[in-house]
C-alpha cells in the first residue's frame, strides 16, 4: 500500500493532479451554481399616513424586477424586510405592513432601503467583484 | 574551468546555482507549488465566503443562501485540508531527494578535491557542509523562494481586495509594506555577515570537537579535562557572541516591523469603527478586512523574516558552492597511461610552495634507480612526505618535473599513476567491516586465493586462522581492534594484492615497538624485492634496510649515499639519529 502510494501520489503524482482537477471542478461548479443577490442601497423618505407608509426615493428604482426590499435606519440595529407593499410609481411604494417596531427603536430620521433585483454567481462575486456586494 | 574562489553568491545567484538540482524532480516541485498556490487561494477566499455568509444571515435572514454558502465553505476547507496533507508529503519527498543530490555532489567534490585544498580545509566545516548545509539549501528553496512567491501573491490579493472594499483602509495598509521592506533590506546585509561568521565559528568548533572526542583517552591520561572544558566553554562563548548579535539584529528588525504593524492595525480598527457607525459598514466586510489585514501583516512579517533567514542560508549555500567548485583532481591534465618498466624515478629541479607561501622545495633533484630501496631522511617538516605525495599526484611542482621511466607524471592519468604506486603510512586505514573487505581495498577484484596468498606473505594468516570467523571477522569500532603491527601487516597484504611497481613507506613503523618493527621489517624485505621503494623514516633501523639514503635539508637533497657510509662520514646523518662518534660500528 505504502509503495503504491509513494509511486502514484508522490513520485509520479498522477493521482495528486487528478485529485486537484476533481477538486477544482467541484468547487468551480459550486461557485457558478451558487447565486448571490446583488444588493443596492438607496436613501429614502419615510412618511406615515394612517397606518400605511409611503417610501419615496429620488431615483426610479421601483419596478417589477425587485426581488426583495429591506428597510433600516441603522443596519447593525434593526432591518425590516418589506413584503406587503404596492408600487405607486417608479419612485414611490406604499407599505401596508406595520413598521412601528422599526420606527420605535430608531432615533434617526434617515432611512435606507437595500434592494435586490438580480443575482450574480459566487464566482463573479468573489473573483470579479472582489467580495464587494 | 573552476570558478574564481571569490565568487560571492546572492539570493538570485543562489537560486540559479540550486536550480540544477531541481532537474529530474521538476514535476514534483511543480506539484508542490501548484498545491501550495491553491492552498493560498483557498486561504484568501475563505474569509470572503464567510463574510458573505454572515451578511446573508445577519442582515437578510437568507437561510437558504446561508446553508448553500456554508456548503461551499465546507468543501473549500475540506479540499484545503487534503491538499495540505498531500503537499506536505510531496515536500518531504522533494526534501529527501534534493538533499541527497546536493550531499552526493558535495561529498564527491571533497573526495576529488585537490590535496592542497584538503590540507587547508577545516574538517568540521566540511562535515557541516556535507551534513547540514545541504538541508539549509532545501529550506532556502522552499521557505525563502516558493513560500515567498506565494507570500507576495497573498499580499497583493489581500491588498487589492481591501482596496475594493474601502480605498482609505487599503491606503493605510500599504504604509506598512514599504516600511517592512526598507527595514528588512537594512538589516539583511548585517545578518548575512553574521551568518558567514557563524558558519566559520561552527566549522572550527566541529573540527575541534572531532579531534577532542577522538583523543578522549589522551585527555584523561594527561589530566587535561579542565583545560578541555575551558576550551569548550570558550568555543561556545565565541559562537554565542555571534549568535546573539545575529539574533538581536533579526529580532530588532522583527520588532520594529511588528510595532509599525500594530500602530497601523490600531488606526485601521479606529477607522473601521468609524465606518461601521457612520457609513454602515457591514459585519461581513469587517470580518473580511480584519482577516485580510491579519493575513497581510503575517505575510509581510514572514517575508521580512524570510529575507533575513535567506541571508543566513545564502551563507551556507556559498559554502556548498565553494566546496563543489574547489580545485579538483579532475583538473589533472594527464591523459596518458603510465607504464612502469624499470621503476626509475627522477625528481628534476623541483620547486614547490604551499598556498600559504611557505617554500618547501628549492630546485630539489633526486634520482632513484629501478628496484632500489632509498631512504628519505631529514628533520620533521622538511618536506619528505610532501615529496612522496608528489609522486602519487597529490601535488605537482610549480617548476621542474617528476618522471617515472622517462614519463612526465603531469602527462599521465592519476589513475595509472596510483595503480603503479603503493603507499603505506603510519596510520593504516581500517574501516568497520570484515578483514576480507578491508583487504580488498588493495584490489577490489582479488579472488579468495589471492587474498589468502597475500595474507600468508604478509604474515597475518596465523592471526586470521586463530579467529573463529577467519576472514569474515568484523574489525574496527564495531568489531575486534587490531594492534599496530597487525594493521601494518594488513597494509602489506594490500600491497601484495595491488602489486604496484613502486612503494612508499611513510613512517610506517614509527609507532611500533622494537620487536614488532623487526617482524614488520622482515615482511618488508619480501614485499620490497624487485620494487622501487622510498622509505621515509626517523628510525635508523628502517633507514638501514635501504641501499641508499637521501638527506633533505632546506628544500634540497644535500647528500645521497649508502647509509653505512653516511653514518661514518656525514655529520648531518649522525645528528638526525643522535649518533655519537664511534656508534657507526654498531650500525
Amino acid at each position: 500500500m505504502k509503495n503504491w502510494y509513494l509511486k502514484y501520489v508522490i513520485k509520479k503524482p498522477y493521482l495528486y493532479f487528478l485529485f486537484i482537477s476533481i477538486g477544482i471542478i467541484i468547487i468551480f461548479g459550486l461557485f457558478i451554481t451558487t447565486n448571490v443577490p446583488v444588493v443596492k442601497t438607496y436613501p429614502i423618505e419615510l412618511n406615515e399616513n394612517h397606518g400605511e407608509y409611503l417610501l419615496t426615493c429620488n431615483e426610479p428604482i421601483f419596478n417589477a424586477d425587485i426581488k426583495s426590499i429591506f428597510l433600516y435606519s441603522d443596519k447593525n440595529n434593526a432591518m425590516n424586510q418589506i413584503t406587503n407593499y404596492n408600487v405607486v410609481n417608479n419612485k414611490q411604494i406604499n407599505v401596508t405592513q406595520d413598521l412601528s417596531g422599526l420606527i420605535s427603536v430608531t432615533n434617526s430620521t434617515d432611512y435606507y432601503i437595500d434592494i435586490s433585483k438580480n443575482t450574480v454567481t459566487l464566482f463573479n462575486e468573489i473573483f470579479i467583484q472582489g467580495g464587494e456586494n | 574551468m573552476k570558478k574564481q574562489q571569490n565568487d560571492k553568491l546572492n539570493i538570485i545567484s543562489s537560486v540559479k546555482f540550486l536550480g540544477k538540482y531541481l532537474k529530474g524532480h521538476r514535476i514534483q516541485f511543480l506539484a508542490f507549488y501548484i498545491g501550495w498556490f491553491l492552498d493560498s487561494i483557498a486561504t484568501i477566499i475563505s474569509p470572503i465566503i464567510f463574510g458573505l455568509m454572515i451578511n446573508q444571515i445577519v442582515y437578510y435572514k437568507n437561510v437558504d443562501l446561508f446553508f448553500r454558502l456554508a456548503l461551499v465553505y465546507l468543501v473549500v476547507m475540506l479540499f484545503k485540508c487534503i491538499l495540505y496533507f498531500l503537499v506536505n508529503q510531496i515536500y518531504a519527498y522533494n526534501w529527501v531527494m534534493f538533499n541527497l543530490k546536493i550531499k552526493r555532489d558535495v561529498f564527491t567534490s571533497i573526495l576529488n578535491a585537490d590535496a592542497q585544498y584538503l590540507s587547508n580545509a577545516n574538517t568540521g566545516d566540511l562535515i557541516s557542509t556535507v551534513q547540514w548545509y545541504s538541508s539549509e539549501s532545501m529550506n532556502f528553496i522552499i521557505y525563502n523562494i516558493i513560500h515567498n512567491i506565494n507570500g507576495v501573491l497573498i499580499v497583493i490579493f489581500c491588498t487589492v481586495y481591501i482596496f475594493i472594499i474601502n480605498l482609505y483602509i487599503g491606503l493605510l495598509m500599504l504604509i506598512a509594506v514599504p516600511i517592512a521592506v526598507f527595514i528588512s533590506l537594512k538589516f539583511g546585509k548585517k545578518i548575512r555577515a553574521y551568518g558567514d561568521d557563524q558558519r566559520n565559528y561552527y566549522g572550527t568548533y566541529i573540527s575541534w570537537l572531532f579531534e577532542i572526542l577522538g583523543g578522549i583517552k589522551d585527555i584523561r591520561f594527561l589530566g587535561a579535562q579542565r583545560k578541555v572544558n575551558k576550551d569548550f566553554v570558550k568555543n561556545h562563548k565565541a559562537m554565542y557572541a555571534v549568535n546573539i548579535k545575529s539574533g538581536l539584529s533579526s529580532m530588532t528588525a522583527q520588532n520594529i516591523i511588528s510595532l509599525v504593524n500594530l500602530v497601523i492595525q490600531i488606526t485601521i480598527f479606529v477607522f473601521i469603527a468609524f465606518l461601521s457607525v457612520y457609513a454602515g459598514m457591514t459585519i461581513g466586510s469587517l470580518v473580511v478586512i480584519v482577516t485580510f489585514y491579519s493575513m497581510l501583516t503575517d505575510e509581510v512579517s514572514h517575508l521580512s523574516r524570510s529575507y533575513m533567514d535567506a541571508q543566513n542560508r545564502v551563507s551556507y549555500i556559498q559554502r556548498i558552492y565553494d566546496v563543489i567548485h574547489a580545485q579538483s583532481e579532475k583538473d589533472w591534465p594527464g591523459k596518458k597511461e603510465l607504464y612502469v618498466r624499470n621503476g626509475n624515478i627522477e625528481f628534476e629541479d623541483i620547486e614547490f610552495e604551499y598556498k600559504d607561501g611557505k617554500q618547501i622545495f628549492n630546485k630539489l633533484s633526486l634520482k632513484i634507480k629501478g628496484g632500489e630501496k632509498t631512504a628519505l631522511i631529514g628533520k620533521s617538516g622538511c618536506g619528505k612526505t610532501t615529496l612522496a605525495y608528489m609522486l602519487i599526484g597529490f601535488y605537482y611542482p610549480e617548476k621542474g618535473r617528476i618522471t617515472i621511466d622517462g614519463q612526465d607524471l603531469r602527462e599521465c592519468t592519476l589513475k595509472s599513476i596510483r595503480k603503479n604506486i603503493g603507499l603505506v603510512q603510519q596510520d593504516v586505514l581500517v574501516f568497520d567491516g570484515t578483514i576480507e573487505d578491508n583487504l580488498l581495498l588493495g584490489n577490489p577484484k582479488a579472488n579468495k586465493n589471492e587474498i589468502i596468498n597475500a595474507c600468508v606473505k604478509s604474515g597475518i594468516m596465523d592471526f586470521i586462522h586463530s579467529l573463529p570467523d577467519g576472514l569474515n571477522t568484523i574489525i574496527g569500532s564495531k568489531g575486534i581492534s587490531l594492534s599496530g603491527g597487525q594493521k601494518q601487516r594488513i597494509a602489506i597484504a594490500r600491497i601484495y594484492l595491488k602489486n604496484p611497481s613502486i612503494l612508499i613507506f611513510d613512517e610506517a613503523t614509527s609507532s611500533l615497538d622494537f620487536e614488532t618493527e623487526k617482524q614488520i621489517h622482515e615482511a618488508w624485505r619480501q614485499v620490497l624485492k624487485g620494487r622501487t621503494s622510498i622509505i621515509i623514516a626517523h628510525r635508523q633501523s628502517s633507514v638501514m634496510l635501504c641501499q641508499k639514503a637521501a638527506i633533505m635539508e632546506l628544500g634540497k637533497i644535500i647528500k645521497v649515499g649508502n647509509p653505512i657510509e653516511l653514518s661514518k662520514k656525514e655529520e648531518s646523518f649522525r645528528s638526525l639519529f643522535a649518533m655519537k662518534q664511534g656508534d657507526e660500528d654498531n650500525v
